[in-house]
């Protein structure tokens, strides 16, 4: 069963002096999907990813790629993974081209075609040193670096934190291309429209522990739903159920913020005067603020 | 403005002040350990007259400290010994001092961040000087301190410490100039380098041949020497010093204020055509990173064994039969032959070998610190290969330096006219690796332990090493304290057989911390700055 997986986590810990990162961690990310990684700055998002890259040793628990322990044999596991990370960290006396070749020199493959045309489509200038460029187009280096080697699990460490619009909208469409090539994607990222557009499936991290995972259907289940009710006469005194948090929206409209079953509101709203009824799915905006409210 | 110009100072200060204590614990001990040496090694007029006709007139040891005016005094042997070589090291320090407060900063971009908030560009360049001016006067002043605790007169030791500090001052006015010359930290320190190796070749020639004592004025080192702080102080020769240094400070403080923040005067191209050739490993694309540090250490070695090699033969000619016997007697005869001159002069080779295996272990660390290792190391590439690459960089690197210093020292003598033998100099390059190993491996050892702490740490056990080899001579220590020392056993080859057993010593502590180095690398968590 474990082989099945990409990544796979098993009460990952990670101490640092008296600082718990990561706390019990357990996740799976399946071969061949897109996962996004969420959570604000200092979560522990780096320090899972540097756990899975084998570059930290875990306090407790085990991290593996494609079934290889991340720690014990990293070699063996990076030879199916490439990596971005949010702070790009390259040679700066290197050119753009040289850096590539260097990279792909120490990996031992890459895909020259691939890598020439995403240099295009990214706007890099291959002769430019790299201590001349922008953090946005040194994140792009190791992008074209990462996907041009044709990896089965692409890690990305916040890739797109120095993009501008434009070339976030190239990066969705490249992520999209390797995960129509059956490539795994594991997205660690605070931009939530990136994870809502690319994602198949979503962890929210919050302290160091995982504290949502599943598909965005999935999570909406647990965020509460939004239904607004405008009435014909006046506002009449919402009724008390499970669950239920209701605030005037106007002179003769409710708004009910709703965690649990829609059935007994829609039975009350049936005996009302109801002149018009909206109802709104939560967004992904929504539901990590609906998490990360509760930790204050 | 103020109260931002000297929060900026303050944190210059904080950031510097552990080499800036070294610094002035050097200078302090360098200082103390010669007068006691001297008094307790001459101590008679007949002893220091021998001194005086031997070492004083040879121009070979002027090579490192200057011309002596007098050596049948304390404050007169101090003033050539200490003074001599400690104008060196100011120079150093001031280098050194400068180039980290400003072209340090500005690399790293912190100089940006401050200049957004309430500071000009010219407010930041002369809050970072006005550190660097504290600093330089605390190290003179602890100098003088130490030398009049020595029972030195109190207006000789503030006179020394007038002088270290203008020296200082001059060097660091140089390390100003470089930082806006210069669009990166290292290419600041090679430019100061040169600098100052040309200020050291000028006081050379001016010390070592006769009719040139006028090009002692061509020199910040050589004025530090006509001060003459503890004999006949010339309060004049601090002049061009004072004069030099504030020309230096006051225009790079106009270029900064002026040029663009995060450039230099002379930025390299922004474009190249791409170079492929070393890209193939780690190892070779480390020596491409290096190249400019590793062409300085070699050249700058071989040159200086050249100078050397070529003052080998003078030391016999000027002495006297007399004196040659007296050197003899005192234990000291193998000196006076060229190859027992050059076998002495290893002993600074040596130092070298050492200090630039700890600069190639810092060097990695620094690649470390800057999250660079971390993307090599997400390839599938082994952590320990890694390391070993970049150390093996280091052992050729090293190996290179002692062939230099050999051949460089029999090229120089045989130039003269003087033969020395090559394979016996060659022999004495080879008794300069031990020692490198040992240091490279306990570098290598605080690599994997104390990541953050191990170029500091490395650098300074060297220069412990090397000092209490000098210091514990002098001061009589118990024989197993000097014993400590590596180079206490590198004896004096080729006159005298090779150590082979304290070499082994030395070579297996070496493997044996290499092997700690591996294997707490191996285990921890890599480690940013």
């Amino acid at each position: 069963m474990e082989t099945s997986s990409a990544v796979a986590a098993r009460g990952l810990t990670k101490r640092y002096g008296d600082t718990v990162a990561l706390e019990d961690l357990t996740l799976t990310v399946h071969d061949g999907e897109v996962y996004g990684f969420l959570g604000p700055n200092g979560a522990g998002k780096t320090t899972t990813i540097r756990l899975m890259l084998g570059l930290h040793r875990p306090t407790a628990g085990s991290i593996q790629v494609f079934g290889i322990d991340a720690w014990s044999d990293p070699v063996a596991a990076h030879r199916h993974l490439a990596y971005v990370a949010g702070e790009p960290a390259l040679w700066p006396g290197l050119t753009v081209q040289e850096t590539l070749v260097f990279l792909g020199n120490i990996r031992g493959t890459r895909d020259v075609e691939y890598e020439r045309e995403l240099i295009e489509r990214f706007r890099l200038e291959p002769a430019k040193k790299v201590r001349a460029l922008s953090k946005g187009n040194r994140q792009k280096i190791q992008v074209v670096a990462a996907f041009s080697a044709r990896p089965a699990l692409l890690v990305l460490d916040e890739p797109t934190s120095g993009l501008d619009p434009l070339m976030e909208v190239v990066f969705r469409e490249t992520v999209a291309e390797a995960r129509g090539r059956g490539q795994t994607v594991f997205l660690s990222s605070h931009i939530l429209s990136e994870v809502e557009a690319l994602c198949d499936r979503i962890g929210i991290l919050r302290d160091g522990r995982l504290v949502d995972e599943g598909t965005l259907d999935e999570l909406r289940h647990l965020a509460s739903r939004t239904i607004e009710a405008t009435f014909g006469g006046a506002t009449p005194e919402p009724p008390r159920l499970e669950g239920l948090h209701a605030e005037r929206a106007g002179e003769h409209a409710l708004r009910f913020e709703l965690t649990g079953p829609v059935a007994p509101l829609l039975r009350w709203l049936g005996d009302q005067d109801v002149t018009a009824l909206e109802s709104r799915e939560p967004s992904l905006e929504e539901i990590f603020l609906h998490h990360y409210s509760g930790a204050a | 403005m103020m109260t931002a110009a000297r929060a900026l100072a303050m944190r210059t200060l904080g950031r510097g002040r552990t080499v800036t204590i070294s610094f002035a614990l050097l200078f302090a001990l360098y200082a103390v350990a010669n007068i006691i040496g001297y008094r307790s090694t001459y101590p008679t007029l007949a002893d220091r007259r021998g001194l005086q006709e031997s070492f004083a007139t040879t121009s070979s040891l002027r090579l490192f400290y200057g011309e002596p005016h007098s050596l049948l005094t304390t404050a007169g042997y101090v003033e050539w010994r200490v003074g001599g070589f400690l104008a060196l090291v100011a120079g150093v320090f001031g280098v050194v001092a400068s180039v980290r407060a400003l072209r340090s900063e500005e690399e790293a971009g912190r100089l940006e961040v401050v200049l957004t908030g309430a500071l000009t560009r010219a407010g930041g360049y002369g809050a970072a000087m006005a550190a660097v001016g504290i600093e330089v006067a605390a190290v003179a002043a602890c100098t003088a301190v130490a030398v009049a605790a020595a029972s030195i007169s109190a207006s000789g030791a503030a006179w020394m410490g007038a002088d270290l500090a203008v020296t200082a001052w001059v060097f660091a006015g140089v390390g100003a100039l470089a930082s806006q010359i210069g669009s990166t930290r290292r290419a600041a320190s090679s430019l100061a380098a040169v600098a100052l190796g040309a200020a050291f070749a000028l006081r050379v020639v001016a010390d070592t041949s006769s009719g040139y004592g006028w090009v002692r004025w061509t020199t910040p080192l050589g004025w530090a020497e006509e001060l003459r702080p503890l004999t006949a102080t010339r309060p004049a020769a601090l002049l061009p010093g004072l004069a030099v240094a504030a020309a230096l400070t006051s225009a790079s403080g106009f270029l900064a204020a002026r040029r663009d923040v995060g450039t230099g005067l002379v930025s390299g191209r922004d474009t190249a055509s791409p170079r492929l050739g070393l890209l193939r490993s780690v190892a070779t694309a480390a020596m491409r990173d290096e190249r400019t540090s590793l062409t300085t250490w070699l050249l700058g070695t071989a040159a200086f064994a050249v100078v050397v090699g070529s003052l080998s033969g003078s030391i016999a000619g000027a002495l006297s039969p007399d004196v040659r016997r007296q050197l003899v007697r005192l234990g000291a005869g193998d000196i006076i032959r060229p190859s027992g001159f050059l076998a002495f002069y290893f002993q600074f080779f040596t130092l070298a070998v050492c200090v630039f295996a700890c600069a190639q272990v810092a060097a990695a660390r620094h690649e470390e610190g800057e999250g660079r290792t971390e993307t090599l190391l997400a390839l599938p590439l082994w952590r320990l290969r890694w390391l070993a690459e970049r150390l093996a960089v280091a052992a050729g690197g090293a190996l290179g330096i002692a062939l230099a210093a050999a051949v460089g020292c029999w090229g120089g003598a045989a130039l003269n006219g003087v033969h020395v033998g090559l394979g016996g100099m060659v022999e004495a390059g080879a008794n300069t690796l031990p020692a490198g190993l040992l240091f490279l491996g306990v570098a290598t050892a605080l690599f994997g332990l104390v990541p953050r702490a191990s170029a500091g740490l490395a650098y300074g056990l060297v220069a412990l090493a090397f000092v209490w080899d000098l210091v514990a001579a002098v001061i009589d220590a118990p024989s197993w304290l000097r014993t400590l020392t590596p180079f206490h056993h590198l004896g004096l080859v080729p006159i005298r057989a090779y150590p082979v057993r304290e070499a082994a010593v030395m070579a297996l502590i070496g493997l044996a911390t290499l092997a700690v180095g591996f294997a707490a690398f191996r285990r921890r968590d890599l480690t940013t700055a």
